[in-house]
């Protein structure tokens, strides 16, 4: 730690000099100054994709490190390193990670049977190639799959399906690459593990796997009927038939979706862990386990029984979002530690006085902005230590965690980077049929559902609160 | 989880472009009713014996003629091995009919080659398969030739019915009856008919059968710098390459798989990259036993023929060519 003050003494001593007086008792404000800026900076280079996230990421948490080991922020215990601070931050959530990596392997292996596609395409024939019944049916598939496979897996099975059909019965592809790259955003919302920023919250919170089908499943649904009303009335044009229906319907008949099914063996054992991991995380609380080790356990299960090839299953899992997520806590524990959260959080308890419904007010569109412009995730990390202070200071926890959970989902739909979603569907749009959305159209349609889905979810957490409707956690 | 590659989309959109472009093919219904088993004399025989009793009684054949072709006029002692064979042959052949003879040679004329012998019996008795015999052996593989042994060779090339080659002699060598393996790049025009062997060899609840498809990217990548550029790893598009993605391929999945739901039988895709043979023969290796089930085009200059004859030559387990 010497090294470092010395390494950086002209620095501080001049930021020191600059920096105005403490405003938290007992918290410098120089490291809030400094390390805050590395946030704020990593966050830009998120948004605007300055480098791939993860290093991004990597690059913000060894940067706030180093600053934080300078300037004194990690508080050791007697006879240990500061630095032991950041292997705390990373066993703090090392949860999520579990769950993280658990079920990567296991969609992995269940969507390799082919069946999930199978799924979907025999969904489509039901539909006859109809736009009028196309549409929710693909927002429809694309919420069920996300529910169960989470995000990336569903949306690039949906985005691709969109693809090749609109392309097969010379549709414009434009309305339903929306209603996928939105409606997985209300998808995300569904359970526990259906959405990462879902997942981080509710293990923060410590939220029950089954509390989310009394809270969250109905605000999901009923996001997605906005989403679909805005989407069905933005592209109303490009809704019609095209061609001889007779023939259309002909084409659709002809898609044939044993041709993409693999093995039908290893889905339907694949099917049977999947759904006993999702029993599993419905009582693992019960079972006096985390949902980590639920994950994990199917996962297992699926490496064992599937077939596959244990190698390419976990080569399969996406390292570089663990890499992410593992230099997003690393940063946001660093900040944390300066005690930059708490002076947020005490700003808004400020403003927010004893009321809850004003509380709301702030919160929940503030996520849905920054959310939409940096990416749900690195929101929701930066999120969760603000309310837990603010639940230190007298808040009721419900409306504020279910309020975070809606608002850091829903809050990918206004711009195009916003959610995984939405980055997925847009890219397999561009570089497959080549044509790219905007900002600005991009913005017309989810900036609308934005608008209406903010004054739903206000609303709805109000409702509930008056009602008395949420579990107490 | 939260994250994509370029290669998970393209896999994916592969796999939906597969069920847009798979024609519709049916799978023929074959009822083989005579097999013909054409012994050697050499110590495949009894292998080649146990494994054709298994291939009647599951295909569903009434009668197996056995024979024993060689050239010159008869021999006691080579007649006394056949009928030795042919007492095996009814001791184990269950509800099948058994016969056995030697093809007619008119007096005084001078008797065929062993593989006209075996042809002419075949057409006689109308048989639905050929069994034969033939020796694996390394050495004779290192040799390098597209040989097989002037019988072989003749069979594949004169025959009209389909022809099981069987190989190493191993122990139980009816087991391999429970892998089936149909390499989709060789199957060619007779790729219904072949699964419509496959099918009718496996047992539901037991039997898999195996779609192996190559994506052959060392002839993509040899070509590519006269091309003008080199192969980068997510510039393939394995089902694609594999010919998955497109036409006959994916149509003879889709029948694969429909038929086995309709029959309970495992059936799993495998997709494969490198050299076509060489990676048939890696998979067959993973299998503790198999069968290979291919197509083989007429021409006997066609790459398809010399890809059959050259998997013969160096596959240890027995091979079918429909």
């Amino acid at each position: 730690m010497f090294a470092w003050n010395a390494l950086f003494a002209p620095v501080l001593s001049a930021a020191s000099a600059a920096a105005p007086a403490a405003s938290t008792p007992g918290r410098p404000v120089l490291p809030m100054v400094v390390i805050g800026a590395i946030l704020v900076a990593t966050f830009a280079a998120i948004a605007f994709e300055v480098y791939h996230k993860s290093l991004a990421a990597l690059l913000g948490a060894i940067v706030a490190v180093v600053a934080a080991l300078s300037l004194g922020v990690y508080h050791a215990a007697p006879g240990e390193r500061a630095y032991n601070a950041v292997h705390n931050f990373i066993a703090h959530d090392l949860g999520v990670i579990g769950v993280i990596v658990g079920t990567s392997i296991l969609v992995e292996i269940a969507g390799g049977s082919g069946l999930f596609h199978f799924i979907a395409v025999r969904l489509v024939k039901l539909t006859r190639g109809r736009p009028s019944v196309l549409l929710p049916a693909i927002m429809a598939a694309t919420i069920g799959f996300v529910t169960f496979l989470t995000i990336a897996p569903g949306v690039l099975i949906m985005s691709s399906l969109v693809l090749v059909i609109t392309k097969a019965l010379e549709d414009r592809p434009t309305p339903y690459i929306m209603a996928v790259a939105i409606g997985a955003n209300s998808g995300a919302l569904m359970t526990f593990a259906s959405g990462i920023p879902t997942l981080m919250i509710g293990t923060a919170a410590r939220i029950p796997y089954v509390h989310f089908l009394a809270v969250s499943t109905p605000l999901a649904l009923l996001s997605a009927m906005i989403a679909f009303a805005v989407i069905r009335f933005a592209y109303r044009r490009d809704l019609v038939v095209t061609g001889d229906p007779v023939a259309r319907e002909a084409k659709v008949a002809a898609f044939d979706e044993w041709a993409l099914v693999k093995d039908r063996s290893i889905f339907y054992r694949c099917a049977a862990i999947l759904g006993l991991t999702i029993i599993g995380f419905a009582f693992a609380q019960q079972l006096g386990v985390g949902l980590d080790f639920i994950a994990l356990t199917g996962g297992t299960l699926a490496l064992l029984f599937s077939g596959f090839n244990v190698e390419d299953a976990i080569r399969k899992v996406k390292w570089p979002i663990i890499l992410f997520f593992v230099g997003l806590f690393i940063l946001i524990g660093t900040v944390q530690e300066t005690g930059l959260l708490n002076v947020l959080a005490n700003q808004i308890t400020a403003i927010a006085g004893d009321s809850m419904f004003l509380a709301l007010l702030i919160i929940i569109p503030f996520v849905f902005i920054t959310a939409g412009i940096v990416d749900n995730i690195p929101v929701a990390a930066t999120m969760i230590p603000i309310v837990r202070n603010m639940i230190d200071a007298g808040f009721a926890p419900e409306p504020l965690w279910w309020s975070l959970i809606a608002a850091c989902n829903l809050g990918g739909n206004p711009t195009p980077v916003g959610s995984i979603a939405a980055v997925i569907a847009l890219h397999a749009l561009a570089h497959e049929r080549g044509i790219r959305i905007g900002w600005g159209e991009y913005l017309k349609v989810g900036g609308l559902i934005t608008l209406l889905q903010i004054p739903l979810v206000i609303i709805y957490m109000e409702f509930y609160r008056r009602l008395g409707l949420f579990p107490e956690l | 989880m939260t994250d994509f590659s370029r290669d998970d989309l393209t896999d994916t959109m592969s796999s939906f472009e597969a069920a847009v472009s798979a024609p519709h093919v049916q799978i023929p219904a074959i009822a083989p009713r005579v097999v013909l088993l054409a012994l050697d004399g050499t110590n495949q025989d009894p292998a080649a014996l146990a494994l054709s009793v298994a291939v009647a009684n599951r295909a569903g054949a009434a009668e197996m003629h056995l024979t024993y072709a060689y050239e010159g006029p008869s021999e006691p002692a080579r007649e006394h091995y056949l009928a030795e064979r042919a007492g095996e042959l009814s001791a184990r052949a269950g509800g099948l009919t058994t016969t056995h003879s030697r093809p007619h040679v008119p007096a005084g004329a001078a008797p065929p080659r062993s593989f006209h012998q075996i042809l002419e019996l075949a057409t006689q008795r109308n048989c639905d398969l050929i069994v034969m015999p033939a020796p694996y052996l390394d050495d004779y593989v290192q040799l390098g030739t597209t040989s097989t042994g002037t019988n072989l060779d003749m069979l594949l090339r004169h025959r009209r019915t389909p022809l099981l080659v069987v190989r190493e002699a191993y122990p139980a060598i009816e087991r391999c009856l429970d892998h089936l393996i149909v390499p989709l790049n060789l199957v060619t025009k007779r790729g219904t008919d072949v699964l419509a062997w496959a099918f009718r060899l496996a047992v539901p609840g037991s039997a898999t059968v195996h779609l192996v498809a190559t994506a052959d990217t060392q002839g993509i990548a040899a070509v590519a710098p006269a091309a003008g550029g080199a192969v980068r790893d997510h510039d393939i598009d394995e089902l694609e390459l594999a010919g998955l993605a497109h036409g006959p391929a994916a149509g003879l999945v889709a029948a694969a798989q429909r038929r086995a739901a309709d029959l309970n039988v495992a059936c799993r895709v495998s997709v494969r990259t490198g050299q076509p043979l060489e990676q048939l023969l890696a998979f067959t290796r993973q299998q503790e036993r198999s069968l290979i089930l291919t197509g083989c085009p007429e021409s006997c200059s066609a790459t398809g023929y010399l890809q059959v004859q050259a998997l013969i030559r160096e596959s240890p387990d027995p091979v079918m060519v429909i």
